[in-house]
């Protein structure tokens, strides 16, 4: 709802795929406030936002999902991410809407985001198909181990230095949105190119979404990023060490670790074709004994295989699953949002434009959530394997 | 060739069967299933291809491919005309985009209904050039939405549409951890299924991938490898074999590769062609093996796995053989004990001899391929503890004494069997207990599947289980 970003998309190396007539701006911004951004600008774009949609969707034969880009912390992404949320699940109820949020971390520097996040949230919960939330610390994290790495094999591949803003911790953003670029790429790798086990999106909500509500997937990718690098091929992690890697909480793009919590369902999706469907048989078999896999279904994993690999790596992975420690950033979220509210700091904002009323929907939403995924965690598992 | 001898070698040369292909493992399947039937049936007119119109153009595959999105298809065409000896025909294919996400509902409830006018279309249009139409033999897996539950509902239709073929399913049962609902998928399907065809051949991944590894060395097998493994074994029991009845008419009769000479009277002629009738695996399913209305499943069993020389020094080539396959009804270890890791690798603590024991045998089919196939010593699997007293004529052999491709000599054993209990018993088990915590349930009811529906199908299957289990 400001043109800044917008206007530079359009001027820079990318903006022959862009057309500015699929493109809304405001001019004043949502002042850091999901009300503004879903009561005001949601009602006031509304129609002009379906209308850009629809024209673009009558271009598709066959409309799988929207995908919806948005940070929670802010107002825009946040309050208006949620009201174009709602719209799409009124207007097309039967095309996926997966979202790929940004959780605000703990040394956000807008200080309403535990507000708007919590209030994304419920949205979230209510009309998404399926969220793969991302943290900006474990963003962070991956590329120090990345830079920690280099300093042991030089010719190892990491993001140049950005000229653009930089996150707190000094990490340009374009370097941590590459590896968010580089989950999206994956994701629908199958969707792209052949393989022999293809898996589509909406493959993956009937595997990975076993209630309706549990739907907020921890993503890993092993490698995280892969860019030209002169890596010998001596150098270049096997199949086994791909698996063994993704299931890691340094690999996880939410801080978390899923080993220490339980998983509902799994999926491993292997791009490349050096490995066939029995190493990723063999792997899956081997990394069952190390998950603590819901009682109801202790064979919870999905495999897809794509022959295409990325551009610059024979091979990859990325794993996706429906685990409990989902529940950490939840918790971080409500307790940031508790010690803000316990004040009622900044809410006269918020009253301006919406019913004080949905802050505590927003709450209890957030606990019936953390709630539900308490209730498939397991009993500590027994580990017989070192 | 005396007249009726050419009657007989047209009569099967016009005789036709129908593949369908349905998802993704299906295709893919069909295809490795094709090649093998191209290269071990010498006739390029047959049961399944048929002349091309124009003359110069490659035979075509009589097969109806089926999927909910468009690539693995397209695929499967296109490795067919680049391996130039056959293709599938320019309009037997089918496709939309939408896929059905690995839900059984949706392929079933959603998809099958509303493509069910171009699938009939498409699957008469290839009925109609068979002069005669034998039944269909479908190539489907049982994971997902499209073969499991797609091919489950064009089953039923094709058999309100064509009550009087048969039907043979051949179900690829997933590996462990091909996909979170597989057990859902392969409980809903096999109850859909045994209501409405004639056999239903499980064949399981895993036991294809063992093979490749155990036998052929193959330490990292692809799907294309143990496609072609399975595809093998089903061509062996599809290509010409012939049954020889009691007595043998040895002396008179002699029946080599296709055709089968008479040399006696013509007024004899007709006994003499009745006496060595080609195995016609459609019809004999219900005549034969799958007579019986609650007896349905079918498990397939073959040897050697890699060709081996003639071996003249052996005077009995075909008792090592024949007592392999009768192990092999001892050897299937049960479910408990045959999970992915032993097959990885890792070590089987538990106890195998507790639970070894026969697959008892409704009725088999022994097709035996090779020199002096007409004269093997069969009483191995004659043998009274594998067949359940009411069963008469149990089992059926066919020989012919043609090699198959490469191997020298190989002996097929298609069983009507309780192979299918310990699997089709985790199926269940692993289905019930999703479902008692109501896992995935509202992604089937969003299509039209209610909790009621999994429980009549559970009670299906468990009423096939208690049938088996009796034998």
């Amino acid at each position: 709802m400001e043109e800044g970003v917008v206007n530079q998309l359009l001027k820079g190396p990318l903006s022959n795929l862009f057309k500015s007539r699929q493109c809304i701006t405001g001019i004043s911004g949502s002042g850091n406030n999901w009300a503004h951004g879903h009561d005001v600008y949601g009602p006031q774009y509304g129609e002009a936002i379906l209308e850009k949609i629809q024209s673009e969707a009558e271009k598709c034969e066959s409309l799988q999902s929207f995908n919806i880009l948005h940070s929670l912390g802010g107002g825009t992404g946040s309050g208006l991410g949620s009201y174009i949320m709602e719209a799409l699940h009124d207007n097309y109820s039967g095309v996926l809407r997966i979202s790929v949020p940004v959780f605000p971390s703990k040394d956000d520097d807008v200080v309403t985001s535990p507000y708007n996040s919590m209030l994304a949230v419920k949205s979230l919960v209510d009309h998404a198909d399926c969220v793969l939330p991302i943290e900006n610390e474990a963003l962070c994290e991956i590329l120090d181990k990345m830079e920690v790495r280099k300093l042991r094999s030089p010719t190892l591949y990491v993001p140049k230095p950005s000229k653009g803003k930089k996150h707190p911790s000094g990490k340009g953003f374009d370097a941590m949105n590459e590896i968010v670029a580089n989950l999206l790429l994956h994701l629908t790798s199958s969707v792209r190119f052949d393989g022999s086990l293809n898996v589509d999106l909406n493959e993956l909500t009937t595997n990975l979404v076993p209630f309706p509500k549990l739907h907020f997937l921890m993503s890993s990718m092993s490698p995280a990023l892969h860019g030209p690098s002169h890596e010998n091929a001596a150098q270049l992690p096997t199949v086994n060490q791909l698996f063994t890697d993704v299931i890691l909480h340094k690999n996880q793009l939410v801080k978390g670790n899923p080993l220490a919590c339980t998983y509902l369902a799994s999926a491993f999706l292997f791009r490349g074709s050096q490995s066939n469907v029995s190493d990723l048989s063999a792997n899956i078999c081997h990394l069952r004994q190390r998950m603590k896999m819901v009682h109801w279904n202790p064979e919870g994993f999905k495999i897809g295989h794509c022959f295409r690999p990325p551009l610059h790596a024979p091979q990859a992975l990325l794993c996706l699953a429906n685990n409990t420690c989902i529940r950490n950033p939840f918790k971080r979220m409500k307790k940031r949002f508790e010690k803000l509210f316990k004040k009622r700091v900044y809410v006269h904002h918020y009253a301006e434009y919406m019913d004080l009323g949905t802050f505590a929907l927003a709450l209890d939403s957030l606990e019936d959530l953390i709630e539900h995924y308490g209730e498939h965690e397991g009993p500590l598992m027994l580990r017989q394997f070192a | 060739m005396r007249d009726c001898v050419r009657a007989r070698v047209r009569e099967r040369e016009r005789m036709g069967v129908v593949v369908l292909q349905v998802g993704q493992g299906g295709n893919q399947f069909g295809l490795s299933l094709f090649d093998a039937l191209f290269s071990l049936t010498s006739s390029l007119a047959n049961e399944f291809f048929r002349e091309p119109r124009r003359s110069a153009d490659l035979p075509r595959a009589r097969a109806v491919l089926i999927d909910s999105e468009p690539k693995v298809v397209a695929a499967v065409k296109r490795r067919s005309r680049a391996m130039g000896y056959w293709r599938y025909g320019p309009y037997s294919s089918y496709t939309e985009d939408s896929g059905s996400g690995n839900n059984w509902a949706k392929g079933f409830c959603r998809l099958g209904p509303s493509w069910q006018d171009a699938l009939s279309d498409l699957v008469r249009r290839e009925v109609e050039m068979c002069d005669i139409f034998d039944g269909f033999i479908t190539s489907q897996s049982l994971a997902g939405g499209t073969g499991a539950g797609i091919g489950s509902y064009l089953l039923e239709v094709l058999k309100d549409e064509y009550p009087s073929c048969n039907t043979l399913s051949h179900c690829i049962w997933p590996l462990e951890g091909e996909c979170t609902v597989q057990y859902y998928n392969v409980v809903l399907s096999i109850a859909h299924l045994c209501d409405v065809v004639d056999g239903l051949l499980l064949v399981k991944n895993e036991t294809l991938m063992s093979t490749c590894k155990k036998a052929l060395g193959i330490q990292r097998p692809s799907f294309d490898d143990m496609n072609t493994v399975g595809a093998r074994a089903l061509a062996s029991v599809l290509v010409p074999a012939y049954y020889q009845t009691k007595p043998k008419l040895t002396g008179l009769l002699k029946s080599s590769g296709k055709a089968t000479t008479c040399k006696v009277k013509s007024s004899d002629c007709q006994s003499q062609m009745m006496s060595s009738t080609q195995v016609r695996i459609l019809s004999d399913l219900v005549t034969g093996l799958c007579s019986h209305p609650k007896y349905r499943m079918l498990a397939l069993r073959n040897t050697p796995q890699v060709p081996t020389g003639l071996d003249n020094s052996t005077t009995h080539p075909w008792k090592s053989h024949l007592k392999q396959l009768k192990q092999m009804l001892y050897m299937e270890p049960s479910w408990a004990m045959e999970s992915t890791s032993s097959v990885h690798g890792h070590k089987c603590t538990s106890d195998y001899s507790a639970f070894r024991k026969i697959d008892r045998c409704v009725a088999n089919l022994l097709v035996l391929r090779g020199k002096g196939s007409s004269d093997a010593d069969v009483s191995l699997l004659e043998d009274k503890a594998l067949y359940p007293v009411w069963s008469k004529d149990p089992l059926m052999v066919a020989t012919n004494t043609a090699p198959l491709g490469d191997f020298h000599i190989f002996a097929s054993l298609l069983s009507n069997c309780s192979s299918a209990i310990a699997p089709a018993a985790h199926a269940l088990s692993r289905a019930r207990a999703m479902h008692a915590s109501k896992a995935y349930l509202y992604q089937y009811a969003k299509h039209g599947l209610s909790m009621d529906d999994f429980d009549t199908s559970f009670e299906a299957i468990e009423a096939v289980l208690e049938q088996y289990r009796e034998l």
